[in-house]
């Protein structure tokens, strides 16, 4: 059984290496959320586009881009890649495997970045985060958002070939609750890129470079889809797993339930990727009957997520609880909210909450014919990739950039100021925006230049541009621990230090059935399921595709 | 270490009577918000 008792020391080398990625992640989180309340402004009708014409970035689809790109992409990306190869080394107690394959990945994964990067800035790749053919962009772009996620499956490898090394010591053990996590994580992301995969190197990118005439819309619709919804998920499970497997100890308690917690990231793995139809709602090219088959199994994904948060509220429950909490309810206060690792992740979950409750309803087909493409849907997934997910890496940035640095955390108390600055401005921001999409405000549109815009709309546009100025505020502060915390001279002295933090089961992890602990039944169980949900469409889709939609270059 | 060779006495006695209310605070939550999605909706009348 894994305890905090034993003690792994990760190598200097591997911290910097792990840090190398948090610096990356964190320049493209702040050069990408400057952008972002300057779309809430223009919407509002306060157009600051106009200050950036001089450095050349005064378009407000460029800005779009650049903060869907950065943010939703990058940030997460080299986040998560990061937090795994130290989930990896001190979940396991080991070194990579074969750490120069890692750092291949991750030089992959730079230069992609970079190759991606300059034809966005330069106007040429304005072609949002979801780039939907016919829209084309330089080839540039496609081919360096291709070696990033070429070098996020490298990175994939290093770590399943330091499991396997693993599995051959250890062939009755159960494997770290982490560590599982995060190989499914991987796992899921490598099956679901394929899509996104096969749209670039078949559609795009030969269409950018001129070898065919043009694309099918449709097709490349479907086929980034199979990508986008389980892309939450790359997102998502990350959070999931510092929830369930770091949380609970960082609150003072323990995992309640380690079988639960594999069942849902197992069931992750199997749902995430076959309900990619329930964002082609409004897509005539889609049969109806496959509609409904992928939202039956859209729906299918909320008993993994109920099952997180039955199991997660329960641990900090009999944390809250070992704390002195009292009462049905009034437990909740004696939770560490002073503590920002805790507060983060403790106001991430609560917004996930509303975001589970609008991502459940616009899965409803009725309620998606009317916000479809309008304002709600960024609305939702501001609280999942911009709330979840980034609230609880600001969260575990908290100990996991004093943990790389040897330096601690600089100035704590703002960093619960920045918990709780994020928290207010996405209430305000999110909630603005779904109201703005049920009453017909449409997404990916320079909305203070439409002249459409009703009175009724007002009120709600001035709040999203309230709640993005107070983002702004949030991420600022967020940047600056961040830069200081990593570049001051003050380091932990002899004795101080962060510990890596594993929560403890409260039942043994060999007591979990060996078939939760096992890639084999539910790789082939996944892999079936995918198969049935899209085979015969894929098979349709590529049978009738016509690459005759000529290119748009915005 | 087998499985068998496991003691099962490890599991603590907790009762998570306070996240059993939660979830519920959530369940209904959704309900209503989804139920009122609907009411605005058909508020707005039919659409031929």
């Amino acid at each position: 059984m894994l305890t905090q008792e034993s003690v792994y020391e990760v190598t200097q080398q591997d911290r910097r290496f792990v840090g190398a990625h948090l610096l990356v992640a964190i320049a493209a989180l702040s050069v990408g959320s400057l952008f972002g309340p300057l779309q809430a402004f223009e919407w509002s009708g306060l157009d600051l586009y106009g200050l950036l014409e001089p450095i050349g970035l005064g378009d407000y689809y460029k800005g779009l881009t650049i903060h869907g790109v950065l943010n939703a992409l990058v940030w997460t990306t080299f986040f998560i890649t990061g937090f795994f190869t130290l989930v990896m080394i001190a979940g396991l107690k080991r070194p990579l495997r074969y750490p120069g394959l890692n750092r291949a990945g991750f030089y992959t994964m730079v230069v992609g970045l970079v190759m991606a990067a300059i034809p966005i800035l330069t106007g040429a790749a304005s072609v949002l985060y979801t780039f939907y053919p016919p829209l084309q962009a330089s080839w540039a772009f496609y081919l360096g958002l291709t070696l990033v996620v070429v070098g996020s499956w490298i990175e994939g490898y290093g770590f399943y070939l330091t499991m396997a090394e693993w599995r051959r010591d250890n062939p009755h053990t159960r494997s770290p609750f982490i560590v599982l996590a995060a190989l499914i994580t991987m796992v899921m992301w490598q099956i679901a890129t394929l899509g996104i995969a096969v749209e670039i190197l078949t559609m795009l990118l030969p269409a950018a470079l001129g070898l065919i005439d043009g694309t099918d819309p449709e097709l490349g619709r479907t086929l980034f889809w199979f990508t986008g919804h389980p892309l939450v998920y790359f997102w998502l499970l990350p959070a999931y797993l510092s929830w369930y497997g770091m949380l609970p100890k960082q609150a003072g308690g323990k995992l309640f339930s380690d079988t639960l917690a594999r069942l849902a990231f197992w069931l992750f793995l199997l749902l995430s990727i076959p309900v990619g139809f329930h964002h082609q709602f409004a897509d005539p090219g889609v049969p109806v009957g496959w509609k409904y088959i992928h939202s039956i199994l859209t729906y299918g994904v909320a008993f993994p997520s109920m099952l997180t948060l039955f199991t997660v509220v329960a641990s900090l429950e009999y944390a809250a609880r070992k704390r002195g909490g009292q009462g049905l309810l009034g437990w909740i206060r004696a939770l560490p909210w002073g503590n920002p690792v805790v507060s983060a992740q403790l106001l991430a979950g609560i917004l996930f909450m509303f975001g589970g409750i609008g991502g459940i309803t616009n899965a409803s087909y009725s309620v998606n014919l009317v916000i479809h493409n309008t304002a709600w849907v960024p609305g939702h997934f501001h609280l999942t990739v911009a709330s979840a997910v980034t609230l609880s890496f600001f969260g575990i940035s908290y100990w996991l950039i004093p943990y790389v640095t040897g330096k601690p955390l600089w100035k704590e108390k703002w960093a619960t100021v920045v918990n709780w600055t994020w928290f207010v401005g996405m209430m305000i921001f999110s909630n603005a925006m779904h109201v703005l999409g049920l009453l017909g405000a449409p997404r990916r549109t320079e909305l203070g230049q439409a002249p459409y815009v009703p009175d009724e709309w007002s009120g709600h546009l001035f709040r999203m541009s309230v709640g993005g100025a107070i983002l702004l505020v949030g991420v600022a502060l967020f940047v600056v621990i961040a830069a200081r915390t990593a570049f001051q001279k003050e380091r932990f002295g002899p004795g101080e230090g962060v510990e890596f933090p594993i929560a403890v089961s409260m039942r043994d992890p060999q007591l979990t059935p060996l078939w939760l602990d096992r890639f084999k039944p539910w790789l082939i169980a996944t892999v079936v399921l995918i198969v049935v949900a899209y085979g015969p469409q894929l098979f349709e889709q590529f049978s009738n595709a016509s690459f005759n939609s000529p290119p748009i270059s915005p | 270490m087998s499985d068998s060779h496991v003691d099962a006495t490890t599991e603590e006695e907790f009762t998570p009577r306070g996240t059993i209310a939660v979830v519920g605070l959530f369940v209904a939550s959704l309900v209503l918000l989804w139920m009122s999605i609907y009411l605005i909706l058909i508020a707005r009348g039919v659409t031929i």
